[in-house]
Formats: C-alpha cells, sequence, structure tokens
C-alpha cells in the first residue's frame, strides 16, 4: 500500500471538498503473542492490522473519522463522514496542522530481531520466561512482540513516519503468594535483561512471604518507602491529570495558576521526556507529527509547565506541545484523535542507595507492590491495600505485611518526601497502548497511614 | 458472508484442524464529547476477523483487518502447523445451528441526525454546568452498532446486531482550593431512548453529589458497618465473586474458590448472578465462540452454585470432575488482535427483602458509600479493593455528614460474604468495562440493590 499516493489523493479530494487543512494518519501493527498457563505454552496468537484515522478543519472547526478499510472509495468515505462531524465542532480559534521540519532522532525504540521474530522465537522465550521463574508457578502469562509504524500527513506538506517495536510480558506468578510480573521494553536484548532481574525480585519477595512472619499492624504514622511500580501509577494517575493541557483548559487541575508555586518538596523534580532513549513512551515524533521534547513539569518542587497537545495548546495559548498520544489503551491507535498524555516521566533521582535509605530508618515499611495504586487526581487521595511489602525495624526488613492499607494524600504526600533512591527503574502503566511510562526511584516519605485491613489475624 | 467464512474454515479443515471457527466483527460507533472549551465529533468504522483453530491439542489465532478470502486463506494455513506442544485441548463439538439475530432498541440511534444529537447533548452540558459552584463539565456520548458474523466447523452460523448507546456525564464543582468530583453513566444495550430519558432531575443528582462534597470532610479510616448503594454492590459481585469464579482462574489454581464448589460460602440472603440476556452493557445473544447467552447463578442462597465457563474450560471441568459442564456462554474478546478468555457479561448481586431505608436502622457509626469508580479483584489473595466517589457518615440509624470522595473499601472475601446482613429491594445496572491482566477490555455491566456489610475496613 502507497501511504504517500493514498494521502495525496486524500488531500486532493478535501480541496475539492472545501476543507481548509487535513491531517492524515496511517497505522501498520503487526504482532505475535503467546499464552502461558500453570507453566506450560496454551496459545499463540498472530496479529496484523492497519487503519486510517483523518483530521479536518474547515471554518475553524475540526472533525474526525477513523476506519481500517484501505483503499479509496473506503477512505474518501472517512473524509467525508470527517467533514460531516466537523461541522458540530466548537470553533478553534487560530487552530492548523502545522509541518515541524526539525526532527528528532531518539535511539533504541527499535529492534530489527522483533520484527524478524517467528513462531518458534517466540516460543523459544516463553520457555525461557518459564525456566527463569523456576520452583514457582506462571498462571497465567502473556509474552507480546509488537511492530507498529505509522505515517502522518498533512495538508501543509507533513510527511513523517514512525517505525517501532515493543516486547511485553505480563504475569502472575505464584507460590503460596502471588506477585504480579510486567516488563515491557523496545528490544529483545531490554526484555530479557529485565525479565531477568524482574523474575530475581518475584522469586525473592515469594520466597519472603512464605518464609518471613507477618506483622500485626496498628493504625499509626510511619515513614513509608514506595517502590518505583507504586510510585509510578501514583505520580501518572494524578500528575498526569493535574498537568495536562486538557485540565488546564477545563481550569479543573488542583495547580491552575500555581505556575512558578512550590507544590512540592524541594528534592522533586519532575521531567516529561518524550526523547528518552530506548523509552517506551519515546518517539521522534508524537502522533500529530510534532517532534517530542523534554519539558521541565516541577523543578525543586515548584510548578514550571503544563503539557499539551495541539488542540489544548492552542485553547489555552501555550506552546508546551508534542505529547499528542492517541488511544492509550490499544494498538488501533488511528482510531482516536489525539490527547495530551505524558510521555516518559522522569523524577530526578537522589544520591542515596535504597539499601542506606533502609538502613537509616529506624521503624517504618517498605511497600514494593499495592493492589490498585492510584489517587484521585483533583483531591489527590489514596487508599491502596498492600500486596508486597515489609515491616523496618532498626534498619532492617524485619517482618511482611500482610491485611493491611496505606492512605493518604498524594499531593501532601509529595511535600513530605525524605529521602530519593538513587536506584530508579523503568516502568509503564499499560501492557497495551502508548505513553504514560515512568523513570522512577524509590521515594521515603514521612507519616504515611498505615492501618490493618478487616479483622484477620495470623 | 456465509460463504466467505465457510470457504475458510474448509482451508483450516484442508490443514489438519481439529476444529476451527472464524468471526468477523463490523463496529460503527459515533462519538461526541463536549466540555467548557471544546466539542469533538468523530466516528469509527472497524472491520476485522478472529480466526481460530485447535489443532495437536492447542488453539491457535490469527486476527486481521485483511478481509480478503485470498489473505483470510493464507493467513489460516500459517496457523495450522504442526507442533510438539499438546496441551490436550478438547471440546464437545455441538449441534449445527443458524441463527440471525439482532436486538431491539426504543430508538435507533443512527436513524437520529447528528444536528439533533449534538442539541441533545449541548442541552445536557448546559443543564451540568448551570449551577455556579460547577467550574467545568463534560459529556461523553458514544452510540455503537455491533455486528458479529460467526461460523464454527460444527456447521453453526450465526449474525448478531447489537445496537448500544452509552453517555458519561461528569462535573468539576470548586470552592476555594477543594475540587470535587461527581459522575454517572447511562446505556447499554439500548438506543437513544438513554439520552433522551436525562432530564433536569439527573443532571441535578449528579450535580449535587459534586456540591455537597465541597462541605464533606474526609473519609475516616477504620472498620465500620457499611452500606453501599447498588453502583457499588455491582462492583464488590463483579471483583468478589465474578474474577474468582471465572474458570480459567479455576482451573489454574489462581482462584479461592477452588476448593469450594457446591460449599456454602456466604449468608443465605445472598445470591450473585452473571446474566447476558438483560439489556445491560455486558448483553448479547451469543458469546464470541457462538454460545447463547445466559444467566448463571455464581452464588445461590449462599452456596457457590457455578463457575462461568468457556467452551475449553467446561470440557476441562467434564474431565476433571467426571461431571458434565457446559458452557455459560462466557467466552469473550476484546477483538482485534485478542484471544477468547473466560470473562463476565451483567454481574449483580440479587436483591433481597428489604425497604432501603430499613438498612440504616440500628447503626450506631458507620458510613454509606455511594457511586463506584473503580474496583480490583485479588483471586488468589481472597481481597478486594473498591473505591466509590463519596459516602456520608451514618449516625444511630440516620443519613448525616457527607464524606468527600474518595471513599476505599477492602476486606476479605469470604469474611464479607459472611457479613452481608441485609440486602434491599431497589435494584440498578450500571455501565462499565473489564479488563484481564491491565488488557483485554470487555463491556460489563455491575448492578444490584443497596447492602449492608458488617465490619469492613474503610479508608479513603
Amino acid at each position: 500500500m502507497d501511504k504517500e499516493k493514498i494521502a495525496k489523493s486524500i488531500i486532493k479530494y478535501s480541496e475539492e471538498l472545501g476543507v481548509d487543512d487535513v491531517e492524515i494518519f496511517i497505522s501498520e501493527a503487526k504482532y505475535k503473542s503467546c499464552f502461558i498457563e500453570n507453566n506450560k505454552i496454551k496459545n499463540l496468537l498472530l496479529n496484523f492490522s492497519d487503519g486510517i484515522g483523518i483530521r479536518v478543519l474547515k471554518n475553524e472547526k475540526i472533525g474526525f473519522s477513523s476506519g481500517n478499510i484501505i483503499n479509496e472509495n473506503y477512505y474518501k468515505k472517512i473524509l467525508r463522514r470527517a467533514i460531516v462531524s466537523s461541522k458540530y465542532g466548537d470553533r478553534v480559534k487560530n487552530f492548523y496542522f502545522p509541518n515541524i521540519k526539525n526532527k528528532n532522532k531518539v535511539s533504541g525504540i527499535y529492534d530489527q530481531e522483533i520484527e524478524n521474530y517467528d513462531e518458534q522465537s517466540l516460543i523459544n522465550f516463553s520457555e525461557f520466561f518459564i525456566n527463569e521463574i523456576k520452583n514457582n508457578r506462571i498462571a497465567l502469562g502473556r509474552l507480546r512482540f509488537s511492530n507498529l509504524e505509522y505515517f502522518i500527513f498533512n495538508s501543509n506538506g507533513l510527511e513523517v513516519r514512525e517505525k517501532s517495536t515493543f516486547a511485553t510480558v505480563y504475569s502472575n506468578i505464584l507460590n503460596s503468594f502471588e506477585y504480579e510480573i510486567f516488563e515491557k521494553s523496545r528490544t529483545i536484548k531490554e526484555i530479557e535483561k529485565s525479565l531477568i532481574s524482574s523474575c530475581e525480585k518475584a522469586k525473592k519477595h515469594l520466597k519472603n512471604y512464605k518464609e518471613m512472619n507477618g506483622s500485626r499492624i496498628k493504625k499509626k504514622d510511619i515513614d513509608v518507602i514506595l517502590s518505583p511500580s507504586v510510585l509510578t501509577e501514583l505520580f501518572i494517575s494524578t500528575f498526569g491529570y493535574a498537568l495536562s493541557g486538557n485540565s488546564f483548559v477545563l481550569g479543573n487541575s488542583p495547580f491552575y495558576n500555581h505556575v512558578g508555586k512550590k507544590i512540592a518538596s524541594e528534592k522533586i523534580t519532575m521531567i516529561d521526556d518524550g526523547t528518552l532513549p530506548k523509552g517506551i513512551g519515546s518517539f521522534s515524533i508524537d502522533h500529530e507529527g510534532i517532534p517530542t521534547n523534554r519539558k521541565l513539569l516541577i523543578k525543586n518542587g515548584v510548578l514550571k509547565n503544563f503539557f499539551f497537545d495541539l488542540i489544548t495548546s492552542c485553547n489555552a495559548k501555550k506552546k508546551n506541545i508534542g505529547n499528542g498520544i492517541r488511544n492509550i489503551i490499544s494498538e488501533e491507535i488511528y482510531s482516536s484523535p489525539p490527547n495530551p498524555t505524558i510521555t516518559n516521566l522522569i523524577i530526578k533521582n537522589g544520591k542515596k542507595s535504597l539499601e542506606d535509605i533502609i538502613s537509616e530508618t529506624k521503624y517504618g515499611a517498605l511497600i514494593e507492590k499495592v493492589s490498585w495504586p492510584r489517587a484521585s487526581p483533583f483531591s489527590g487521595s489514596f487508599s491502596l491495600e498492600i500486596r508486597i511489602g515489609y515491616i523496618i525495624k532498626d534498619g532492617c526488613l524485619s517482618e511482611i505485611i500482610k491485611n493491611a492499607i496505606i492512605a493518604g494524600n498524594f499531593y501532601d504526600l509529595i511535600k513530605r518526601v525524605e529521602e530519593i533512591s538513587k536506584e530508579n527503574e523503568y516502568r509503564a502503566v499499560s501492557p497495551s497502548g502508548f505513553g504514560e511510562c515512568a523513570l522512577m526511584p524509590y521515594i521515603k516519605f514521612k507519616n504515611v497511614t498505615i492501618l490493618p485491613k478487616g479483622i484477620r489475624s495470623f | 458472508m456465509e460463504d466467505l467464512l465457510r470457504s475458510v474454515l474448509k482451508v483450516c479443515e484442508d490443514s489438519g484442524a481439529e476444529f476451527s471457527d472464524i468471526r468477523v466483527f463490523r463496529d460503527k460507533n459515533t462519538f461526541i464529547r463536549k466540555d467548557n472549551v471544546k466539542r469533538v465529533l468523530g466516528s469509527d468504522e472497524k472491520f476485522f476477523a478472529v480466526i481460530r483453530v485447535l489443532k495437536d491439542g492447542t488453539f491457535r489465532y490469527a486476527t486481521t483487518t485483511n478481509l480478503e478470502k485470498r489473505y483470510m486463506k493464507e493467513l489460516s494455513k500459517k496457523i495450522c502447523y504442526d507442533s510438539e506442544y499438546n496441551q490436550n485441548v478438547q471440546i464437545k463439538f455441538l449441534k449445527p445451528i443458524k441463527k440471525i439475530v439482532k436486538n431491539r432498541v426504543e430508538k435507533n440511534p443512527g436513524e437520529i441526525s447528528i444536528e439533533n444529537k449534538v442539541k441533545d447533548i449541548e442541552k445536557i452540558f448546559n443543564l451540568s454546568v448551570s449551577n455556579k459552584n460547577i467550574k467545568s463539565a463534560k459529556v461523553f456520548y458514544n452510540d455503537y452498532e455491533n455486528i458479529m458474523y460467526f461460523m464454527s466447523s460444527e456447521d453453526r452460523y450465526i449474525e448478531q446486531t447489537i445496537t448500544r448507546t452509552n453517555i458519561i456525564i461528569h462535573v468539576n464543582a470548586r470552592k476555594n482550593n477543594i475540587i470535587t468530583e461527581s459522575f454517572e453513566s447511562y446505556g447499554g444495550a439500548k438506543g437513544y431512548e438513554v439520552v433522551e430519558n436525562i432530564g433536569e432531575k439527573e443532571v441535578n443528582e449528579i450535580v449535587d453529589k459534586a456540591i455537597i462534597q465541597l462541605k464533606g470532610k474526609k473519609c475516616p479510616k477504620g472498620n465500620f458497618c457499611v452500606v453501599v448503594d447498588g453502583s457499588v454492590a455491582g462492583v464488590i459481585a463483579h471483583e468478589i465473586m465474578g474474577h474468582p469464579s471465572e474458570a480459567d482462574f479455576v482451573i489454574n489454581e489462581r482462584s479461592f474458590l477452588s476448593e469450594l464448589f457446591k460449599k456454602e460460602i456466604a449468608n443465605r440472603n445472598v445470591s450473585i448472578i452473571d446474566d447476558s440476556t438483560i439489556n445491560g452493557n455486558g448483553f448479547y445473544f451469543f458469546d464470541h465462540e457462538g454460545i447463547p447467552g445466559q444467566k448463571t447463578y455464581i452464588i445461590k442462597n449462599g452456596v457457590l452454585n457455578s463457575f462461568l465457563h468457556s467452551r475449553e474450560t467446561a470440557s476441562v471441568f467434564s474431565k476433571k470432575f467426571d461431571e458434565e459442564t457446559n458452557s455459560t456462554g462466557n467466552g469473550r474478546t476484546q477483538g482485534l488482535g485478542r484471544k477468547i478468555f473466560v470473562r463476565m457479561s451483567n454481574t449483580y448481586f440479587k436483591p433481597g427483602d428489604y425497604n432501603t431505608q430499613e438498612l440504616f436502622l440500628g447503626i450506631k457509626k458507620g458510613i454509606y458509600a455511594i457511586k463506584n469508580v473503580c474496583g480490583m479483584e485479588d483471586p488468589a489473595g481472597k481481597g478486594f479493593y473498591v473505591s466509590c466517589l463519596m459516602g456520608y457518615m451514618i449516625e444511630n440509624g440516620k443519613i448525616t455528614k457527607p464524606i468527600r470522595g474518595e471513599v476505599v473499601l477492602t476486606g476479605n472475601v469470604l469474611e464479607m460474604l459472611k457479613n452481608i446482613t441485609a440486602i434491599s429491594k431497589d435494584f440498578s445496572l450500571n455501565p462499565g468495562s473489564c479488563g484481564k491482566g491491565h488488557e483485554d477490555f470487555v463491556r460489563v455491566g455491575t448492578g444490584g440493590p443497596h447492602i449492608r456489610i458488617e465490619n469492613l475496613t474503610v479508608g479513603g
């Protein structure tokens, strides 16, 4: 399929229909999945899909339509539908689809080896995973190796393409207790590395949960160290919304009018970086054809910026674009218009090792996994069930935590940062979809409420 | 279409498949998103096929957007390779059928002009922001026409058309530095009447919840007697019994229910049902394996009565327990690029005998939790987590001070089931979406009456 020819034909047809500006987004996704049940390879799945999404601008109004049969008559139909929907859109003054030439080169987002992966390679990799986890059981697991290529054209001369690969492993590991493994990388080498490290962690925690004594939790406020996987979702569920162009233009961000003000501990520096090498949330161009960039969101606790896509930047009259990401929960990215979305959220790491931070804690907790690490983006409140956690006594992990929750307000918590580790981990929020990833350290907070769950004792 | 599907299945058969089936989906969607600064409209139309073959004792899948006969035949051959990874999967073969089904709705959204849809959404939006305390509102409207053409190598052919309409209204109220939210979602396998039935009363109820929270206190933490509304009860049913009863979890010993089949696990007043035959968001005539949807009692009068099955898990159970087990019509796929898993449809608590107000009587200090935000299951650890929009304190049998969201409920499932002491007569069913392993999203409904639970852990 000649994408350039299709785009030219759509642009020509759109001119005939009196459209002021048009953007064509075409994506092609190929992937292979393997499903594991009870340490055995269960199913293989092959997928080949493509589709097209068209946005038009007519009389300062935007319309959108998408579909997945790419032939001339069909995409003309999609264009006509987009034009009809534009008639009823709201005016966005000064909006246009730009053609920005200075494209970045982001390294490590494509791996030829994934593109060449065949069914046997997938089976071999699955066996490697089963072997790594040893003596523990993969109850349900899935591995997916994807190639995604997208092409963006617009009537102002934009012609860009991005080729990328992803390797994803998601699994529930059981050994009298459950541990969730979720790793996502851009290359085979990276996924192997992160999976080995993740399996080691899983084995360690599952062993601890089998062998260590459980702690009797009483309600109290203690120092708590949260892991990168817990913090990634807490930061993205709160700041991913609160600092987005959408909440800025709607005025419902708790940090509206707070630019230049202190909103966190001075130890917190937060960056959104769409150019991070090997990042799952890294792109040379976002899904609107805008070169991605590195944005300082919070510097030493002071709010510096929000992040935008084209429409919200136009409404807010701000220039901080490059975060226009489509459909973050599936590979069918053509089927939704872009939204301002976090790419890679980086919390600047500290100088102390996690080991030192633990050893300096007289009484506290280390929380590695919680049931669903989210907080309200409006109020910051959270209450999380601890799945893997330890009580720290005199600088050592002394007991495991069972049947307890931690609760508080994340926007208050980030004002009470005690330490940030020098180690960090790369984490993604969703197995499918794009953006919403983070490079995250361990963070120790002061005075976090921990309380028992239910009436069970053990 | 029937001929196309038959010719693809013939290739599977010729290539050595013991069984094969194919479903071609045509999904049409129109959406309108309206907020304080923009109104965006759009539409999407997808065609795709999910081909499945059973060969050498394993199911293999191929999914594609290319529906050309030659291409689908080649793809089918590609997944019919010989393999040594035999999982000994067997399924019970079924009788041929031919069915063409379509749900009836009062008003087909496809027959309403975009102009009228926009007018109605604007009206709802304007009602939402008419109160001065409401700083922003969003209205998300979607209508769908989902068509599935299904054929299996047993000569079962099904054409199923389902029209769906969904609308979500979300508002934020703000006073000084306090921001609160409130929302409601309506819809399911219904028509445009879903939108037309939303008036001032419905919108005011949503707005009031956001405004009341401005005066609310933070949620107290600890163990309380809790009364939950139908929306929260629904998600509790979904998380505590729906997920653990999915038979693939049971077979893989990831569910605490594995050892409890046919045992009494809840108070006698408790029945939890999965039912794809009612017109909620999880409605269908046939699941994605071509099995009729049905009403399944997961818990019946306190006893664990049935698990939820696909064709494959039913076969495994038949062998394991030497007792004939059939699919409960819960084999579903998100669609393109995804396999078929055991999934819920509409899951709910069966209503009881109490008037709603009676549930609050005698509670000295408790919490009334309102409107589900999200939930998470823990079938291996017997736990659950449900987050609610807001709540009220219950003091001496009366609903008193408001609690500003969120109200989080957690606990041990088996203890919680024994602590359900009263269930009301009222009933509501809410549209939602459910994932498996943080992806594989399918439409579901959750619901129930008000229920009273003693000694539940609350956080916020």
